[in-house]
């Protein structure tokens, strides 16, 4: 289908010269022009100001999921510590941020089978793409165009791997990309010009093309389509399959910090708890205080009876302390004394106390029979006793 | 390239309608003397190497390129060419994407030599900066003179 285009020159014979009426002497366009200055009238001046969009969903797929697997790294690295394979809380009392990322931005965009097979193995589909049917573009400027392949540069370079870039690299990356282009259009025209049937021809044709990209990379065109296969697709893969590995490790480690949390709060409660058990306690002791007043008229029979029951260290100190405060009284103190003696229980404490009465009480206890029988009635207890004694 | 589909690759030593498969990536080393190698394609005969870029062009639909194939049509409407033809508009658009792409990951592999080499010879260098690139025009000169591409500093300033 041949086209007719603008500025196309005919081979008519006719000579190109306008008709005396029809024509304008130079010297007389300046008075028109600078009338129409004056007048304030602009020139018309064609608008090429497009927005050209950057359509590669799977490109711009593969980006976001970098940038999100590097925060959730950098996170991982900020609040955890590494020990081997596998990472471990660095602080368990700090929590670590939920991260919320759309489930869109790790969808698979690419079917599975469409790169799988040898492109031959595929059925081509009849579409209006396949057909080949013609499509406009818009017209751009040279400066959107420059705009848009910085732009692509810069895509392509995050792609690739870089986080970073020099402004000067950048703008040496369009140029090249700008010079080969050009290049390659040049090459395509100069294999249209040494076909003499090609030579008018504006039409697009593939062998041309496949020779001229030859000629400029040494390579054929079907390398494309390996080039997208390895380094988009599967690249669009590996990124979201390392996000999904990643993403599972930080909310491992978030879960961990969680129970962590909340081990700690229930640890805080409990410890509350225990607290106010102590204090509980307190008063328990301070009610078992009260019986050595109410089984002195017990006798020590029923203290001794006591400590036979159990084996409990305490309750024998306790009857301990009842006896001392019984021969304290009986040597003329306060029960008061008696009293903060029981209220000891550490055992140690209790030593001490012991070892400061014993003192007092030598010469007693060896003269008192009724304290020597009582005390031979718990001799469990008044072995350790003695032993504590004797140390 | 590694588990290419296609994998043909004309060399000026091989003959016109043979295809030889190769692995390696595109040089820029070929660039004379290519066109006496399509013969086959260029006298019309349909044969293997040049249907299958018949059939690869038909499914470039879903090759979705990154550079807009407005940009493509711009350049090649400067050429002289009329570019309605969508497939092969798209065509160009890819294989320009990926010549950049391969002078980008040259440049990534001078950079990583590079970052290698300072942190080896400075000591206690930081693993999280070891992920982190950026790109200088001492990595992209050299990848640029591998593609046929030199850069020079302006006179009076090197």
């Amino acid at each position: 289908m041949q086209t007719e285009h603008w500025g196309v020159l005919l081979n008519d014979d006719d000579s190109g010269a306008l008709p005396a009426d029809k024509y304008v002497a130079t010297g007389a366009k300046k008075p028109k022009l600078d009338e129409i200055r004056q007048r304030g009238e602009q020139f018309p001046v064609t608008d090429f100001h497009h927005t050209v969009e950057l359509k590669s969903s799977v490109v711009t797929q593969t980006i976001e999921v970098m940038k999100q697997t590097e925060m959730l790294q950098s996170l991982i690295d900020t609040y955890s510590t590494k020990n081997g394979s596998s990472n471990y809380l660095l602080n368990p009392c700090q929590m670590i941020p939920e991260v919320d990322f759309p489930p869109e931005n790790a969808a698979d965009l690419v079917s599975e089978q469409k790169f799988q097979k040898p492109i031959w193995f595929i059925p081509t589909v009849d579409t209006a793409y396949s057909r080949g049917d013609p499509q406009s573009y818009p017209e751009l400027s040279s400066n959107t165009c420059r705009h848009t392949l910085r732009k692509v540069m810069c895509g392509l370079l995050r792609l690739a791997g870089f986080t970073d870039s020099s402004e000067t690299a950048v703008v040496l990356l369009t140029d090249a990309a700008e010079d080969f282009m050009r290049s390659f259009v040049e090459e395509y025209r100069g294999f249209y010009d040494i076909e003499p049937k090609l030579q008018k021809s504006t039409m697009l044709r593939l062998q041309p093309l496949e020779q001229a990209y030859f000629s400029m990379t040494g390579t054929s065109l079907t390398q494309v389509h390996n080039y997208y296969k390895h380094k988009v697709i599967t690249r669009n893969r590996t990124e979201i399959a390392e996000f999904n590995s990643v993403l599972q490790e930080y909310d491992k480690l978030m879960k961990e910090s969680q129970s962590s949390m909340q081990k700690q709060q229930q640890h805080q409660q409990q410890q509350q708890q225990h607290n106010h058990h102590e204090f509980n306690g307190h008063d328990f002791l301070n009610i078992l205080e009260m019986q050595p007043g109410n089984g002195n008229s017990g006798g020590g029979g029923g203290g001794g009876g006591v400590v036979e029951d159990g084996n409990n260290s305490t309750t024998g100190s306790n009857s301990m302390g009842n006896i001392m405060g019984e021969m304290l009284q009986e040597l003329g103190g306060s029960t008061n004394s008696s009293i903060s003696l029981s209220n000891v229980s550490s055992s140690q404490q209790q030593m001490i106390s012991s070892n400061a009465l014993y003192g007092l009480l030598e010469g007693q206890l060896t003269n008192n029979n009724t304290n020597s029988t009582s005390a031979s009635n718990v001799p469990v207890s008044s072995s350790g006793y003695q032993a504590n004694f004797d140390t | 390239m590694v588990g290419s589909n296609f994998g043909i690759i004309y060399h000026p030593s091989a003959g016109g309608s043979s295809g030889q498969a190769n692995s390696g990536g595109g040089g820029g080393g070929g660039a004379s003397g290519g066109s006496s190698n399509f013969n086959a394609i260029a006298g019309g005969d349909r044969t293997a190497p040049a249907s299958h870029l018949s059939d690869f062009m038909l499914q470039l639909e879903d090759y979705t390129p990154l550079l807009p194939d407005a940009v493509t049509s711009h350049y090649l409407n400067m050429g002289g060419f009329h570019a309605d033809d969508k497939r092969i508009v798209r065509l160009i658009s890819i294989a320009t994407q990926k010549f950049m792409s391969d002078i980008i990951d040259d440049a990534l592999q001078h950079s990583k030599a590079r970052t290698h080499m300072q942190n080896a010879s400075a000591p206690g260098g930081s693993k999280a900066k070891d992920r982190k690139f950026t790109l200088t025009m001492e990595d992209l000169q050299p990848a640029l003179a591998d593609y046929g591409i030199n850069v020079r500093k302006m006179d009076y300033s090197q």
